[in-house]
């Protein structure tokens, strides 16, 4: 279970991603948006995924909304569902907690123990997430990217 | 005194039966010294059935790689004798190419003589390219425009791209640079980047080698640069990219040696997936001593533009010749398993890698990519090399940094121990101590077991029980059957009382056994820790090496200061 002093999973019903959430997806062909998913991430961008670990999302929904904003900002020219659909990063909480996730579609951040299972979607990205080499991994449907603290992306399909 | 009782008789009964109870123990102690020993031999004799197995299917995989080296080894012999019977009438064409301009050079050669030699080469190889080509050759030297024209014509025919490339050499070789141009812009014009014959790697040496220089280097260049463009804007181009450079890189992987942490080996259920991982994160070191090296020294340089011009006309007549592809495809494989010593699989796996250099035509970026990676496959020059290494290095960067983040990805984060009946979890053996005492605990709980289990046979209560019943029985019969009966009662007492005390004796040989089990678990573990704290260790050292691979082609000089090398400028005038 998540550390109390933390609270529980938040969800926010008013969250948003992006300036246009009616658009799902964009004109870009899908090699194009593999292309653009490849680019190197922006500073801000690190910056406000880091900032993850401090727990602030968990009980602030308007942090967490910046934080989706700044996903709508780094990619301004995709469309909802071709942007990361989470998350997962490692946990510096220290022990139990390893890794925590951030749930982008409802919302949620929440820390995990050693030995508590992530959501399916979370769970491939754990090894990767715990190793440490990486600032954070995005999880999208069928790829996952991990994003290292230079910005530089490396695909893993999965 | 006729009423004292002679208990002489009883005495020597009892004297005896203490004997024979003296003789059954014995006897008993040694059918249980046996028991024990059966029991040791069979646990030898099963550790010994298992090394056997093991031995055997060592054996099997050694003599079944042994055989398919010593198969590709024969095989290989016959591949080469059938290109050279089908094509060696073409070996004696190649060689005439330069052996006339060498000649022409020198003026030792009456003109009558080489046309002469290839009008015959002309007549001994139908179908062949270069045949038409010499004959032009000959007749251009002769200053013969009629029957130049007629063999230039003959040799596009039959194969445009080469004639191109080969009269453009030529034309380079005699300094006639207009000339290079058009044969070069012909040559252009008919190439599609998505599908481009083997040859364009003689276009290649050309440019990094500095024999193309002025206006066709520029042309060479800007031309790569556009077919770039052109796949670029393919859907899906740069994934391809992409994974041809991390399939090239991933074959680059050592494999594990013999002597890599064996114990953890032997004891880890999943020692295959971090071996693998290990083979892994050692391939850093070995991709980047690869590219240190590509990079590293002076290129050798052609002394002269001719002799330049005749290694690039020896390479495009000799290398690329399509009717020889599934000749040469075949024994590329088979020297792949010789290399490999016979592992037909690792074999496969670099076969599969380099698979485009042995098709007539593919994609551009692919040929640069073989040129890179396997240039001798192409006959690319170690300046090609570079240039398509710098040309590449995006691609490689993405390519490697996508390896990098897969085996991370695969690493297993624990290592799954399992000690005999024992079994347990480290990530880097800093938890000896919680599992030595799991261990110790398993252990505590199988002597607890095997204690509890030695108790008092069936046979000792019923020899007791039956001994009292029959005793009795006897007793009630008086006078002299009441001591017959006391002394079966005393006995089957005795006996009971023995096998008592026995247990004592079985306890402790169990709990020993099951000690020494312990005590060589709790060496095994020890070991196994040392070596999976080493093996993280290393894993880590190399891991780190990504980033230096990285560095290295982050640092890498752009394609066209490759191309300017100040000894090709000094050395190709």
């Amino acid at each position: 279970m998540p550390r109390s002093i933390l609270g529980t999973e938040t969800r926010s019903p008013a969250l948003t991603v992006g300036a246009r959430p009616d658009l799902a997806k964009t004109q870009l062909h899908t090699p194009q948006v593999a292309q653009r998913l490849r680019q190197k991430r922006s500073p801000a961008y690190l910056e406000r995924m880091q900032r993850l670990d401090a727990g602030t999302h968990q009980q602030n929904a308007a942090a967490l909304q910046e934080l989706l904003d700044a996903i709508a900002a780094e990619f301004p020219d995709l469309g909802v569902d071709e942007r990361p659909i989470g998350v997962v990063s490692r946990c510096f909480l220290g022990p139990p907690y390893e890794v925590h996730i951030c749930d982008l579609a409802g919302g949620i951040v929440e820390h995990f123990e050693h030995w508590r299972s992530m959501p399916q979607l979370f769970e491939r990205a754990r090894s990767i997430a715990w190793h440490g080499a990486y600032a954070f991994i995005e999880i999208y449907v069928s790829t996952i990217r991990a994003v290292a603290a230079d910005g530089s992306v490396s695909v893993l399909n999965s | 005194m006729s009423n004292v009782i002679d208990l002489s008789s009883v005495h020597s009964h009892i004297s005896r039966l203490e004997h024979s109870l003296d003789v059954i123990h014995s006897n008993v102690g040694t059918v249980s010294e046996q028991v024990i020993a059966v029991y040791q031999q069979q646990e030898l004799t099963k550790d010994r059935l298992e090394d056997l197995h093991q031995q055997f299917q060592e054996f099997v995989a050694a003599d079944r790689k042994d055989k398919q080296k010593q198969f590709a080894a024969t095989e290989i012999v016959r591949v080469r004798q059938e290109i050279e019977q089908k094509f060696g009438h073409h070996d004696v064409v190649r060689r005439t190419t330069t052996g006339i301009l060498q000649a022409t050079d020198l003026q030792m050669i009456r003109q009558n003589t080489i046309h002469t030699v290839t009008e015959q080469l002309m007549v001994t190889t139908p179908n062949y390219w270069l045949a038409p080509a010499l004959v032009a050759l000959s007749a251009w030297i002769k200053d013969d425009r009629s029957l130049a024209e007629r063999g230039v014509a003959e040799a596009i025919r039959r194969d445009d791209n080469k004639t191109s490339l080969f009269f453009a050499l030529v034309c380079r070789r005699a300094r006639r640079n207009e000339a290079l141009t058009r044969w070069l812009s012909r040559y252009f014009q008919m190439q599609n980047p998505m599908a481009i014959d083997r040859e364009v790697v003689v276009m290649l040496d050309g440019l990094a080698n500095g024999v193309f220089g002025g206006g066709a280097l520029v042309a060479c260049s800007n031309v790569i640069e556009q077919w770039l463009c052109e796949l670029e804007e393919q859907a899906g181009f740069l994934d391809d990219q992409r994974k041809r450079w991390a399939t090239q890189l991933d074959v680059m992987a050592p494999k594990p040696g013999d002597r890599d942490y064996p114990t953890l080996c032997k004891y880890a259920a999943n020692a295959p997936a971090l071996l693998k991982a290990l083979c892994a994160a050692r391939r850093n070191r070995v991709v980047y001593d690869f590219f240190t090296t590509l990079f590293t020294g002076e290129l050798i340089v052609p002394p002269s533009i001719e002799a330049a011009c005749d290694s690039l006309l020896d390479s495009l007549v000799a290398n690329f010749d399509d009717e020889e592809l599934p000749y040469r495809r075949e024994e590329r494989m088979l020297a792949l398993i010789k290399e490999e010593d016979g592992d037909k699989d690792a074999a496969k796996a670099r076969f599969d890698a380099e698979a485009e250099i042995h098709q007539a035509s593919t994609n551009f970026a692919a040929v640069l990519t073989n040129s890179a990676m396997n240039p001798e496959q192409l006959g690319a020059t170690r300046a090609t090399q570079r240039y398509a290494v710098s040309r590449s290095r995006e691609w490689i960067m993405a390519a490697h940094n996508d390896l990098v983040a897969r085996d991370r990805m695969e690493m297993p984060r624990q290592a799954e121990l399992t000690i005999a009946s024992w079994s347990g979890k480290s990530a880097d053996g800093s938890n000896e101590k919680l599992l030595a005492a799991d261990l110790r605990q398993h252990y505590d709980a199988k002597i607890d077991a095997a204690v509890n289990a030695v108790s008092l046979t069936p046979a000792a209560w019923i020899v007791l029980v039956a001994g009292i019943l029959i005793g009795v029985l006897i007793m009630t019969g008086g006078g002299t059957a009441i001591l017959v009966g006391l002394v079966l009662i005393a006995a089957a007492a005795a006996f009971f009382f023995w096998k008592s005390r026995d247990l004592g004796r079985q306890r402790d040989e169990a709990r020993l056994e099951l000690e020494t089990q312990h005590d060589q678990a709790a060496a095994v573990l020890k070991a196994a820790l040392a070596e999976l704290a080493d093996y993280r260790r290393e894993v880590a050292v190399e891991d780190a090496r990504s980033a230096d691979v990285t560095a290295l082609l982050e640092s890498l000089s752009s394609p066209q200061f490759v191309l300017q090398r100040p000894e090709q400028r000094v050395s190709i005038a």
